[in-house]
């Protein structure tokens, strides 16, 4: 047998073996076993080498594989997320301008930090002032705490907080807020920022101003789920209060206080007041009893013990009253955290 | 009938843990790797012959598997398509490590148990008893000589040689994970078959 049929032989063989062969090749190699024994003791040991190898035992994978697989990947990804791929750009320019840069780095920071050192001895002393708080008239002014701030050049200003609409229709909401600002000519004090998840406002003016500005947004609070007002703490997290469930009134209520202290006591009194829901905090008198129809007693306001002047701007002042801002957050309600 | 709804509704199932581990599910990720654990871990131990090699190199399959799953556009099964990342992966490693490091055969020959199950693997093999392979292939001895011979065989013949003989893939599926000609594969498996038998004859006769 030469090699040229010997090849021929082990492709019928191997074929054979895997069912590869059609009837003419099967005939062939049936023919050719029957007359010779070496191809037939070939075939046959063949055969019994690709049993044996199919019979070989299935290895289990070792226990735990799933998990470590998965934690891999989460390391990876959080990997991945923290360190950005490093530019692949290693010419002889980039490297040229990153020598360059870290020259003038290491020239411009001793330069600069010797400027501050002078700047420190040569400027004159500047006397401390403290930012003092809104307050009724006839009062002494208190040291700027929670809820406070001051609007650079225009005195100070109270820091309402932020008031947070959860919906499900962002757009209409933010298009009313925007009419609002811009029906109350606030463009210029008012700030926004979009980001992927949240639209926020930043609006400053005038006591009144702002009133109206919630009037004209009480629509508003029909497209949002979970109104909520949060009053930070400043440095005192403890201090910080959260309205939920806030109402157009009650957030005009809080925007008619007149400082700080005032404007805490009434948020925290609102918090307790919505968390236990009015019908568990209202006491109902009917209609027979009162002569004028059905009653809703609602429980007393806190009061500042010191407090001999009225503590809420009148709701009909002439004035335009003090400055104040809000931050107004429009939210989708998958990003709510 | 029943086989075949069977198989589809696996088919269906398979392709559901795929469109959610592409959306990032981890909990189908997970389903698809308890799936196929196994069979990888299997083909790819007979390849590169040491267990805790075989492990690291399973799970980190899984891995680039399951980083690149949005790539996978199902013109091959996944299974086909997993084993050519877990194959590629582990001759790669075994290029890097070197030549295997395989014991030689007779090194742990010389014992009772090894010899007895020598003389029955050469008496089937050679075709001059009748045996039963299912109990040999148990036989922890007689594995143990066939696994060696395995493992000293050239790479790309072990390969071609556990994928179809151990793992049963055909020639088309070996081809696209190999990514070679379809001839190359048949031309290696022959290869493959007559080296595997004349090691063995070697250490049997």
């Amino acid at each position: 047998m030469n090699e040229q049929e010997r090849e021929h032989v082990d492709s019928l063989i191997h074929g054979f073996l895997d069912g590869q062969l059609n009837e003419r090749q099967q005939t062939e190699l049936k023919r050719l076993a029957q007359h010779n024994p070496f191809i037939r003791k070939d075939l046959h040991a063949l055969f019994r080498q690709k049993e044996l190898l199919g019979f070989l035992p299935i290895e289990k994978a070792p226990n735990g594989l799933k998990e470590e697989v998965l934690a891999r990947l989460e390391r990876r990804l959080i990997l991945s997320m923290e360190s950005p791929r490093p530019s692949v750009r290693t010419g002889r320019f980039v490297l040229l301008v990153r020598w360059v840069s870290a020259a003038a780095a290491m020239v411009m920071l001793p330069l600069a930090i010797l400027g501050l050192l002078v700047l420190q001895i040569v400027k004159p002393p500047e006397p401390k002032t403290v930012p003092v708080a809104l307050t009724a008239p006839g009062q002494t002014a208190e040291p700027l705490q929670a809820g406070e701030g001051t609007a650079s050049g225009e005195g100070p200003v109270l820091v309402l907080g932020t008031l947070t609409f959860l919906t499900e229709h962002p757009i209409p909401l933010n298009e009313s807020i925007k009419k609002a600002v811009v029906a109350h000519k606030l463009l210029s004090s008012a700030s926004s920022e979009r980001f992927e998840d949240r639209a926020v406002y930043r609006i400053q003016c005038s006591q009144r101003q702002m009133l109206s500005l919630i009037q004209m947004l009480r629509p508003v609070w029909e497209l949002s789920s979970k109104p909520q007002f949060v009053l930070a703490g400043g440095e005192s997290p403890a201090r910080t209060v959260v309205v939920e469930g806030i109402r157009p009134e009650q957030m005009e209520k809080l925007i008619r206080q007149s400082s700080p202290s005032r404007l805490q006591m009434t948020a925290s009194h609102l918090e307790r007041l919505n968390r236990r829901g009015l019908s568990d905090v209202a006491i109902r008198v009917p209609a027979e009893e009162t002569g004028e129809g059905e009653r809703i007693l609602l429980p007393a306001e806190p009061r500042l013990a010191w407090e001999k002047e009225p503590t809420e701007l009148p709701g009909g002042m002439t004035a335009d009253g003090p400055a104040v801002v809000l931050v107004i957050e429009v939210r989708s309600p998958s990003e709510k955290k | 009938m029943k086989d075949s709804s069977a198989f589809q509704s696996k088919t269906l199932e398979e392709e559901l843990l795929i469109k959610q581990s592409q959306r990032g599910d981890l909990e189908a990720a997970g389903l698809l790797i308890v799936r196929y654990q196994d069979r990888l871990y299997n083909t790819i131990l007979k390849i590169c012959s040491n267990p805790d090699d075989a492990a690291e190199l399973a799970q980190e399959t899984f891995v680039k598997a399951l980083e690149k799953i949005t790539d996978f556009k199902g013109k091959s099964s996944f299974y086909t398509w997993l084993f050519r990342i877990g194959v590629n992966l582990t001759l790669n490693f075994c290029k890097r490590r070197g030549r295997l490091s395989m014991h030689s055969i007779d090194a742990s020959m010389g014992t009772e148990e090894t010899d007895r199950a020598s003389a029955r693997l050469a008496g089937y093999l050679m075709c001059r008893e009748k045996a039963d392979p299912a109990g040999l292939a148990q036989d922890k001895e007689a594995r143990e000589i066939v696994l060696k011979a395995l493992g000293r065989l050239e790479e790309e013949q072990r390969v071609v040689l556990v994928l179809r003989d151990i793992e049963g893939l055909s020639y088309q599926e070996i081809a696209e994970i190999l990514d070679i000609e379809l001839g190359t594969v048949k031309s290696r498996i022959s290869r493959a078959r007559a080296g595997l038998r004349d090691l063995l004859e070697a250490v049997l006769a």
